[in-house]
């Protein structure tokens, strides 16, 4: 029997090939996640202990504040000066160095500010000196010993052509510093360090660029010979004031290396979030094979029954064909997984983040999750098809052209109505209530729809496919008839057939729609609350120094600039970002009071968002718990509540403070965002006054309303353009699915495919009608992708709250996606078409 | 026996010159058609026997296009479809064959009347009318019109299948066992059709047969035997059409 089944499964390569590659993508996808991820966890982690080699202690402010927050380290209270020699004399400390770094940016000569290849890794300076720690090499020149000297990272020297000896302009929290490039480094044997831009300083002169003059990040502490980590952390402990720790290198890899795997993890699930969507297509592709495998099978299976095999041989047989087709396709698609792997970190080494070039992690893990998904996944989808097959009684193979049973189409009717409309209800009932529940429900809501409809789908196959296909009857006759009878011919399989596509489609249009949405609804806030004639903002996501805003007032013509600043915070101790305003922040943007006054902010209490305000219970006069990075801890006073308003903070603020707040318990002093407004009947001239009095800060850009706008909507646009690129993954699936079950269908219908033939249709008239059914199948899920993506779109957006409720559809996307399909139908059809016409005429008249 | 060729040119509606038919190579080489030269004329029903692997199914496709010749030429009216590519060979059979296979005859999809009008549908031609309604009658099938081939019995499907052989009005019919998978009653009925369209409406008709019973419905017979033409008989009735195929059959067994 087992035999049978190999031989069998061996005899039709191509069936085999077509069926598996839907596991294949998707578990490559799967694979080459994990081995990419481990890959640069391994890379990352190796990172972090090579630069910390000889680090044995680290001495720094105590913070309950998240250590695995990646940057939180530099947001610690700070260390003074003073304390580095106090250190230093602890018995068993054989060298103690203070370290300062903090976001900078450095200008060429010509202008050019020098920034990572992709926006993300951020520009840092960093503090060096002789002894330090072994982190940085010098590949060219020598270290920066004092003030107008600075040492730069392999990659941006060679993106921007530079060499020790250049003149740059380096951009600090104040005015900017004029310095020559003394140096050129690699970090840990790395060109960069993940994609960030370094500029290495001494000492005294890293704290004048991040504005921290006397005070240290943390004193890197070296153990004297034959001193273990611990003890000397014990005893330099005992030594410190009160509010400082001493914690072991090792404990320091630690948290770094926590916070990068936590870094990664997130990275991880999104991209393994898109493998699951496209092996669940793919699920439908290998049911559908596996159905239309047994059907064809039919006399076969029934003649093993007839001469002898039970029921259970049967199901064991076909189980253990899609067992075999789980197993190979989980192997190719781990190899793949490794090509995948590889070409992401090309991808990466474009968007320039530069890695050492270690072999590629393949774990245990990777291989096992890829077996046990790619086989558990075959398995289940053969599951119904085994299970039909079992059924097929003896006497089949006795008769001619006996069809399965089909069951009737009532069950499906009614189980897919039922979940439908509960889906249905679900959204309904949450639609214009914003709370998280409401979201849970909305997402559940969709997720049943989702099932309901692919369960109805083999029932709405009929009308729409009659609806979608009169139009080609029109055009094509005889062939467009053919088409659209073959399509309705077998509603499930042509169902399930557009069920890859239509889940495909369905997520991409409730994106568009959400992306539609967002645009529209900023662009009408922007119009309603944005009173600032021009927006500064930085094309990276670090800000910019204060030093831009203090230019921009005394430009001419401007007679109001407003500042923000955003920073992490525990309010009554829970993590929120906070932004700080200056307290002239009404006259650049609408804040819409509910109760109190933004003049609140003039003595330094806390304004709270309407939403916030009321799922907290706070009011006015309430008094809340703040805790802040650098280990501040005091109470602020409510001193507002305002209506939610999505321009503050860039995409929404809940919570601001004023700017002294900020200041006095941030190391960092970095506008974001900041407001300008022009006397009203010179604002051509102010603009032009302000390219003039920012020419030292090249990074930031000057935008009108108008250019903010469209900043925004292309920011979306390249996230929603990123998400696209990975469901095409699922798309191509879908498309397979369809050459597969044309490719089945045309084998199936050789007989009249030659008795068409052989009454005078031509070639081209086959290959057409082949098409046809192709494009008829492809728009039937598109139609129902479509329609599912829009109601889910609309769904989300409605409940999203805040003031992105706007729900605009984008029409003419909708109609490239149908035309998409239909192009997608015409291309799945290439092969099929090609194998059909090819078919001999004779194979009508031959009696088997 | 010049002038009876030319003669035979004038009115064959088919016919075969030294066509030879091999298959295989080497060890597994068989010979199918054995440089057969026949012809069959207009207005006439000629049926062709043979015992099995006499070659008589091998004839009829190479004849109507649907099978190439090894060497020889094969000719429909004045074209020599040999020469033909398949392109032209689809035009020809559009236009001037049709067919009545033994099984899988019509398209499941569509309707007896779609089926019947096919052919034309194919080609982009409007049927004629009042010729369809004769057929149509002919047929007998005016009140199934509307009906699936899976909602008609074997007899009515293959009525359906010469209706639609007949609807486009082509030089020549070839009929592959027509009554392979009937029963005696039906098979009646569909050969009476078939000899009332040459007899009433002037068809040509080549019929392949194993069945002397149908053979008997013939105007000429010729009998196959291993790839060749070994005997021919005119207005043939049932008992002499078994003889000779017995005769063939035994000297088949005794070769």
């Amino acid at each position: 029997m087992l035999r049978a089944t190999m031989r069998n499964l061996f005899a039709h390569k191509v069936r085999l090939l077509l069926t598996g590659l839907s596991v294949v993508i998707g578990i490559g996808f799967l694979a080459g996640t994990l081995v990419f991820t481990d890959t640069l966890k391994s890379t990352f982690n190796d990172l972090v202990g090579r630069t910390s080699k000889n680090l044995s202690v680290v001495v720094r402010a105590q913070s309950d504040f998240g250590t695995t927050d990646i940057g939180s380290n530099t947001d610690r209270k700070l260390v003074p000066e003073s304390l580095v020699a106090q250190v230093k004399s602890v018995d068993g400390v054989a060298n103690a160095v203070g370290s300062i770094e903090g976001s900078n940016l450095l200008v060429t000569q010509d202008g050019r500010p020098v920034k990572p290849k992709s926006p993300g890794p951020p520009t840092l300076a960093v503090s060096w000196t002789p002894s330090n720690f072994g982190t940085l090499e010098f590949v060219a020149g020598h270290g920066p010993t004092g003030p107008g000297q600075v040492a730069v990272d392999k990659s941006a020297a060679d993106n921007y052509d530079l060499r020790v000896g250049d003149p740059v302009t380096v951009q600090t929290q104040g005015e900017p510093m004029k310095a020559n490039i003394v140096g050129i480094v690699t970090v840990g044997g790395s060109s960069n360090l993940a994609g960030a831009v370094l500029s290495v300083f001494d000492p005294q002169t890293a704290q004048r660029v991040t504005g921290k003059p006397g005070y240290f990040n943390q004193i890197d502490v070296e153990a004297a010979k034959g001193l273990s980590q611990q003890a000397l952390a014990d005893r330099v402990a005992k030594t410190l004031p009160s509010g400082y720790e001493a914690v072991t290198g090792k404990a320091v890899q630690k948290e770094q290396t926590d916070s990068i795997n936590k870094a990664l993890g997130f990275f991880n699930i999104f991209l393994l979030i898109f493998a699951g969507v496209a092996l669940f297509v793919g699920l439908f592709i290998i049911l559908n094979t596996f159905t239309m495998l047994v059907a064809q099978r039919t006399r076969e299976l029934a003649l093993l029954r007839a001469i002898g095999a039970s029921r259970k041989q049967v199901l064991t047989s076909v189980l253990s064909e899609s067992f075999v087709v789980g197993v190979i396709a989980s192997t190719v698609g781990l190899g793949l997984g490794l090509l995948v792997a590889v070409g992401v970190r090309g991808l990466l080494a474009a968007f320039g983040v530069s890695m050492p070039t270690g072999s590629l992690i393949v774990k245990s893990h990777t291989v096992i999750a890829a077996y046990i998904v790619g086989v558990l996944v075959t398995v289940i989808a053969a599951a119904a098809p085994a299970l039909r097959a079992s059924r097929i009684p003896p006497v089949a193979a006795m008769r001619d052209g006996v069809a399965l049973p089909e069951r009737s189409l009532r069950v499906r009717a009614i189980v897919g109505g039922v979940v439908t409309a509960i889906g249905a209800a679900l959204i309904a009932g949450s639609i214009r209530g914003s709370s998280g529940g409401a979201a849970a429900r909305v997402g559940i809501g969709i997720a049943l729809v989702m099932i309901g409809v692919w369960v109805m789908s083999a029932l709405l196959s009929r009308p729409v496919v009659r609806f979608i296909g009169a139009p080609l009857v029109r055009m094509f006759g005889t062939s467009g008839r053919l088409a659209r009878s073959n399509a309705i011919r077998n509603p499930r399989r042509t169902a399930s057939t557009a069920a890859a596509l239509m889940i495909g489609l369905a997520l991409v249009s409730m994106l568009s729609v959400l992306a539609t949405s967002t645009k529209s609804s900023i662009a009408a806030v922007v119009n309603k609350n944005l009173g600032a004639d021009y927006v500064l903002t930085s094309d990276s996501f670090q800000g910019f120094s204060p030093d831009v805003a203090t230019k921009a007032r005394q430009t001419p013509g401007v007679t109001a600039v407003g500042e923000t600043r955003v920073g992490a915070a525990h309010l009554n101790g829970k993590r929120v970002m906070l932004v700080a305003v200056s307290d002239n922040i009404g006259q650049v943007i609408k804040v819409d009071m509910k109760s109190g006054s933004l003049d609140a902010l003039k003595s330094n209490e806390l304004l709270v968002s309407k939403s916030k305000a009321d799922s907290n219970h706070w009011r006015v006069g309430d008094s809340v718990a703040v805790e802040y990075p650098t280990g501040g801890k005091t109470q602020l006073r409510v001193g507002g509540v305002f209506d939610d308003n999505d321009l503050l903070g860039n995409g929404g603020a809940d919570y601001l403070v004023s700017l002294p707040t900020y200041e006095q318990n941030y190391n960092t002093q970095l506008d974001a965002i900041v407001y300008v407004l022009s006397q009203p009947d010179q604002r051509v001239a102010t603009a032009n006054a302000l390219v003039d009095s920012l020419k030292t800060y090249p990074q930031v850009k000057i935008q009108s309303q108008a250019d903010y706008k469209d900043s925004i909507s292309k920011q979306i646009d390249q996230f929603v353009g990123l998400i696209f690129g990975l469901l095409a993954l699922a798309l191509l699936i879908a498309v397979l699915g369809i050459v597969n079950t044309l490719a089945l269908s045309v084998y199936e219908r050789t007989r009249e495919i030659g008795l068409l033939r052989a009454i005078g249709m031509s070639r081209r008239q086959l290959r057409r009608m082949v098409r046809l059914e192709s494009v008829i199948i492809a728009v039937f899920g598109a139609v129902l992708g479509l329609a599912l993506g829009a109601l889910f779109g609309w769904a989300v957006v409605s409940t999203s709250g805040g003031q992105l409720n706007r729900v605009v559809f984008p029409v003419a996307q909708f109609i490239g996606y149908v035309i998409g399909a239909g192009v997608i139908g015409v291309l799945a059809a290439l092969f099929p078409a090609w194998r059909a016409s090819r078919r001999p005429v004779l194979a009508a008249i031959a009696t088997e | 026996m010049s002038t009876v060729s030319t003669e035979r040119t004038a009115i064959a509606a088919a016919r075969a010159v030294a066509m030879t038919k091999v298959y295989g190579e080497g060890e597994t080489r068989v010979t199918a058609l054995d440089s057969i030269t026949t012809g069959f004329d207009r207005g006439h029903f000629s049926a062709i026997m043979g015992p099995s692997g006499s070659g008589k199914s091998t004839l009829m496709h190479c004849l109507a296009g649907l099978d190439s010749i090894t060497s020889g030429s094969a000719f429909i009216g004045d074209i020599e479809i040999n020469r033909l590519d398949d392109k032209a060979l689809t035009r020809l059979r559009r236009e001037h064959v049709g067919f009545v296979f033994q099984s899988f005859n019509l398209i499941p999809t569509l309707t007896a009347l779609e089926n019947i009008t096919l052919p034309m549908d194919i080609a982009g031609r409007k049927a004629d009318r009042e010729w369809l309604d004769t057929v149509i009658d002919t047929v007998g099938l005016r009140d199934r019109l509307g009906h699936k081939p899976t909602e008609l019995s074997g007899g009515q499907q293959q009525r359906v299948a010469c209706a639609r052989a007949l609807a486009s009005k082509p030089s020549i019919i070839f009929a592959d066992e027509p009554t392979g998978n009937l029963d005696s009653r039906s098979g009646a009925e569909v050969l009476g059709l078939l000899r009332r369209s040459v007899t009433e409406m002037g068809q040509t008709i080549v019929m392949v047969t194993h069945d002397p019973a149908a053979a008997s419905y013939a105007d000429r017979v010729v009998f196959l035997s291993d790839g060749r033409v070994v005997d021919e008989l005119r207005d043939p009735t049932q008992s002499i059409v078994f003889e000779r195929m017995a005769k063939l059959e035994t000297i088949g067994e005794v070769l």
